[in-house]
């Protein structure tokens, strides 16, 4: 329990890391899947081909193997820079795919009279985009993304691991110093994910309720 | 996933549009290319000779024993996550409030950990507790299943709420009793039902099992370092290509195979 009370202005500060290491990644990864969601809904075949082979890759490679690669192999090549942009582009890599896959499962849920009504009435391509498809789409998307950003935070976790003193980091870090209290500092890391996955988990199914009950 | 058809097919003139698209953004993409190339080959990185170890016998039956503790891995896990997650499942859905509450919490408060952060909970807090060793494989999989039980749970309550309610009610009318009618009667429909979610929960189980390279468990990721640390730097990104490219191969392989269940199921 000492270690705890002792500790607590570091764990604090981890815990502010993994919040602010999530919160860039997660703005950066959800603009690459915008990205590469406007890509895979795009009428050029090419576009759509590059988007899937992406997501193909790079959701099927493990985020500790992306982040692997950040940390332990970009410096081999010379390229040297803060663990904790290493991690963000990591991670933006890896999330990227997810966002994109969340956006499109909300496209892709738009009912297809939707579509059929808008070619009858006349509307042009982008206006379909812009008018039709893409206020509902995203709308759908919203329960899906937030559970991506869930899973993004928990698995910056895994950052911690590879020298970033994030919420997780920190405590590898405590535990190495006072290894009495290892289940006290997990118990607190634990609780500290906690406080902003279950909030952010009960605001999808919240808002899942409600489009499903809009539509 | 499919897309839904978003657009009419294109006519001449919106073809010769996309054409045009394609080239325009063709230029830049090409220049990026031709940089990243010429960068890398300035590093020494697409030297053939760095790339000739993916053919060395050492490094591929390295890379496969690998492979194969990660698909052990992957494999046990998957099994106990059924069955607890089954368990947890029922006991969530029970009628009995002292059981179904605090399922509820454990399930909830599971699922808003890192895997990590249970990995790590079995790896050194078993031995903190008790005093006995436990190895790195039952720390990985024990990890693994505290988080994949409690999100296979959900799967399997989805497929339960999913069934008409007319099932059970035939059943009782028939007079089956209760673990008869879960085993003869709705089990069997909700595994159907979800079996392709579970082929998919194995490509997450496969990506997850990775982090036994952070505890020491030699997989796939933790052999390609291995690898790496032997062989030298030089040979640093042949060979994570190689792991990445294991990777990938069998998580298709593994989402294949469950959209062809999928398809087969309907």
């Amino acid at each position: 329990m000492n270690a705890i009370i002792e500790n607590i202005d570091v764990l604090l500060s981890g815990f502010l890391t993994t919040l602010g290491l999530s919160a860039l990644a997660g703005f950066t990864s959800f603009f690459g899947g915008l990205i590469l969601a406007g890509f895979a809904i795009s009428n050029n075949p090419t576009l759509r081909k590059i988007s899937m082979l992406y997501v193909a890759l790079m959701q099927n490679i493990p985020a500790a193997a992306h982040l692997f690669f950040m940390i332990f192999i970009l410096p081999v090549l010379g390229l040297k820079a803060p663990f904790f942009v290493l991690a963000i582009i990591g991670v933006t890599i890896y999330f990227s795919a997810y966002y994109c896959q969340a956006v499109r499962s909300g496209v892709n849920a738009i009912g297809r009279g939707q579509l059929e009504a808008s070619r009858a009435l006349g509307l042009k391509n982008m206006q379909t985009m812009r008018l039709v498809v893409l206020p509902q789409g995203l709308r759908n998307s919203v329960p899906p993304l937030i559970n991506t950003t869930i899973a993004l935070i928990k698995v910056t976790a895994i950052a911690g691991v590879f020298g970033v003193t994030e919420l997780f980091g920190t405590m590898l870090q405590l535990i190495n110093v006072n290894d009495s209290a290892v289940i006290a500092l997990m118990l607190v890391t634990g609780i500290g994910y906690s406080l902003i996955t279950i909030p952010a988990a009960l605001a999808a199914a919240a808002v899942e309720r409600k489009v499903a009950f809009n539509s | 996933m499919m897309n839904v058809e978003l657009y009419d097919r294109p006519g001449p003139l919106e073809r010769r549009r996309i054409r045009l698209w394609t080239l325009v953004l063709a230029i830049p993409a090409l220049a990026g290319v031709i940089w990243v190339v010429t960068t890398l080959r300035e590093q020494g990185i697409l030297d053939s000779e760095a790339w000739s170890i993916l053919t060395d016998s050492e490094v591929i039956v390295s890379l496969l024993t690998g492979l194969l503790a990660t698909l052990k891995v992957a494999g046990v896990t998957v099994v106990l996550s059924l069955v607890v997650g089954l368990l947890l499942a029922l006991g969530r859905m029970s009628e009995l409030r002292w059981l179904s509450l605090p399922t509820r919490v454990w399930v909830e408060a599971l699922r808003g950990l890192p895997e990590i952060l249970l990995v790590f909970l079995i790896y050194l807090g078993v031995p903190a507790v008790t005093g006995l060793n436990i190895s790195t494989f039952w720390a990985l999989v024990v990890g693994l299943v505290l988080y994949q039980s409690a999100s296979m749970s959900e799967a399997f309550r989805a497929g339960f709420l999913a069934l008409p309610k007319g099932q059970k009610e035939a059943a009782v009318a028939l007079g089956v009793r209760g673990f008869k009618t879960l085993r003869f009667i709705l089990l069997p429909q909700v595994i159907r039902q979800i079996l392709p979610n579970l082929v998919s929960e194995m490509v997450r189980v496969t990506k997850a099992s990775s982090l036994g390279f952070v505890i020491g468990y030699t997989e796939l990721l933790l052999s390609g370092e291995q690898a790496i640390e032997y062989l030298g730097g030089q040979y640093a990104v042949p060979i994570f290509a190689g792991v990445a490219l294991l990777y990938v191969i069998v998580c298709l392989l593994l989402s294949w195979v469950s959209r062809i269940l999928s398809e087969r199921l309907r």
